[in-house]
């Protein structure tokens, strides 16, 4: 179960350059601001529950607070006031390819990648041989990554990412790249942790991929859930005001 | 658009937020238990709860829950810091020919270049002078090695912090381990060398273990306080190396402390110097240290320890808005 209540996020931008050293001491000294840190609540007092089975889809602009909002429930963002409770493990694939190391190796990053993850080495360990497989690249096992292509680097990141058994799925536009076959296997995959994992929680722009998965959609834009309900009624409402009146009707309904 | 609040207020608010994170919200951690073992480094199960608790009421309770929750989860990601050493020192030293092997040899070579280059320049009237060079100089480049690595830790791994829920006391930790192994093949370097430069050893050889424990110490603390400074403010990646090289000057590693008493109230008034006791005592003094040298020596590390827990434990979650 995830509980988000009261939750409030601030966000301070210091424009290009981050308050020099001096500027801090000068705004200690004198109680006040000389260069104005432009701050901004991105949400403000949101409430939400997610409980277990539900497949819940994001969607809204982009600057929404799509991503954020995955952040805080992961734990990367703690939210500058209120409470987030989740019940579960996680498993966020919120941007492949977070924790690889150049320098390193196929199966070394594969280890780094799950230890980070909080697996034990040897769990990975054991794990290495599957999740080469699936990405197909056995005989690429040694090399340092950086040596990858991108494919094969996107590959790694994927099989090693969902080679979980995750309670909570969070996923930001997941569904990327790769070659044809690659991306059969991979929908294959997302499709049989989105059966297993309890819930899951999936933003992304592929409206129709919402509309085919999930069984409730959340609209978000500013910080605020504009709607919150069925995916096809969230969405049509959603194109509607993204592409104005009788456009986003049409594409709607098509 | 969310209504912002005047910027009075807003710096109201921050100044009314000074107490360390976990003091104001104690955590509690509703996971159910986990079906596989999990550390809690990546557990982002927590709540921020507001509500008083108990632990809230009382200071030393308060304390003791946050350095106990901070053991557990540098226990709990033991693994990622093992990870991490091992890949650094790998990407170092694989790919050369000789292999690990230079992690002996380059502080053999080392040793042997500053041995000759110093004894000959600066001659200090003092017998074995490579030998009391040595134990300075390899406490020194553990402190200046991981200093400069810890204090850019948050910077260097951001693509990670960012993307994953990770323990961020991992990464200077890692870098403190990485520069640890660094000097213990450099204590094997100088014991080969020393046996070749006729150095005797004596009981008071014990004297270095001791010594490598206040040097942690302190090393992370004023890592920790680098580490804030830097990401806070970029200037002081800059600054760094700057003091680092004033403060090798100002510490006795090239010469004995008695050969300058126009610096003493300036070693006096450094730490490391203090530190630097125990391995000049045991390896090349032969002595015991003064009761006033054990004093200050733990007074010091313990408070930079102190001084560098309470500002992560301030800026906390503060960080990963800064990188």
């Amino acid at each position: 179960m995830i509980d988000v209540a009261g939750v409030s996020m601030r966000f301070r931008s210091y424009g290009d350059t981050l308050p020099s050293l001096k500027q801090i001491v000068l705004n200690k000294l004198h109680r006040r601001q000389y260069k104005k840190t432009t701050e901004f609540w991105l949400y403000r007092d949101l409430n939400l529950t997610i409980r277990q089975g539900s497949r819940v889809g994001i969607v809204g602009p982009n600057g929404a607070g799509k991503s954020t909002l995955l952040k805080m429930i992961s734990g990367i963002y703690r939210p500058t006031k209120g409470t987030i409770r989740v019940r579960g493990r996680i498993a966020p694939l919120i941007e492949l390819g977070a924790g690889m190391l150049p320098e390193l190796s196929g199966s070394e990053n594969i280890i780094i990648n799950g230890v980070l993850m909080g697996f034990s080495p040897r769990q990975m360990r054991k794990k290495i041989q599957r999740i080469l497989e699936f990405a197909g690249l056995q005989e690429f096992w040694d090399m340092p990554i950086k040596y990858y292509s991108s494919g094969m680097l996107m590959r790694l990141a994927f099989s090693t990412a969902t080679d979980i058994d995750p309670e909570i799925l969070l996923i930001d536009e997941v569904f990327a790249s790769g070659d044809a076959e690659f991306m059969e296997k991979a929908k294959t995959r997302m499709g049989n942790l989105m059966d297993e994992s309890h819930i899951v929680v999936m933003v992304s722009h592929q409206l129709d991929l919402i509309k085919q998965l999930c069984t409730r959609a959340l609209w978000i834009d500013h910080g605020r859930i504009v709607a919150d309900g069925e995916p096809p009624e969230v969405i049509r409402q959603y194109l509607e005001v993204a592409m104005g009146g009788e456009a986003g009707s049409r594409a709607a309904s098509s | 658009m969310a209504d912002k609040p005047s910027n009075g207020k807003a710096l109201r608010n921050r100044y009314a937020r000074r107490q360390p994170e976990c003091l104001a919200s104690y955590r509690t951690v509703t996971q159910e238990e986990p079906t596989m073992s999990q550390p809690s480094s990546t557990d982002p199960a927590f709540t921020t709860d507001t509500d008083r608790s108990i632990a809230q009421q009382f200071f030393l309770a308060r304390w003791f829950h946050c350095i106990r929750d901070d053991l557990r989860q540098l226990v709990a990601g033991r693994h990622v810091i093992h990870e991490f050493v091992s890949a650094t020192l790998r990407v170092r030293y694989q790919r050369g020919f000789l292999g690990f092997f230079w992690t002996l040899l380059h502080p053999l070579l080392m040793l042997t270049v500053l041995s000759v280059v110093f004894s000959r320049i600066l001659r200090f009237e003092i017998d074995h002078y490579p030998v009391f060079l040595f134990s300075g100089l390899i406490p020194w480049q553990f402190f200046s090695a991981s200093l400069s690595n810890s204090s850019m830790s948050l910077l260097t791994n951001q693509g990670l912090i960012r993307k994953i829920s990770v323990y961020l006391l991992l990464f200077p930790v890692s870098d403190l381990m990485v520069a640890v192994v660094n000097m213990v093949f450099a204590m094997i370097a100088m014991f080969i060398l020393l046996i070749f430069l006729g150095a005797h050893v004596s009981v008071h050889l014990i004297l270095v273990p001791v010594g490598l424990i206040f040097l942690f110490i302190f090393t992370l603390g004023v890592s920790l306080i680098a580490m804030t400074l830097t990401t806070f403010f970029r200037d002081f990646e800059h600054l760094i190396s700057v003091l680092l090289q004033a403060l090798f000057f100002t510490t006795p590693i090239f010469y004995p402390a008695s050969a300058v008493p126009q610096l003493a109230p300036l070693l006096n008034a450094n730490p490391l110097s203090w530190i630097l006791v125990f391995f000049h005592d045991g390896l090349y003094n032969h002595a015991w240290p003064s009761a006033q040298t054990w004093v200050i020596t733990s007074a010091a590390s313990l408070s930079m320890l102190l001084v560098g827990y309470l500002l992560y434990k301030r800026y906390e979650h503060e960080y990963i808005f800064r990188l």
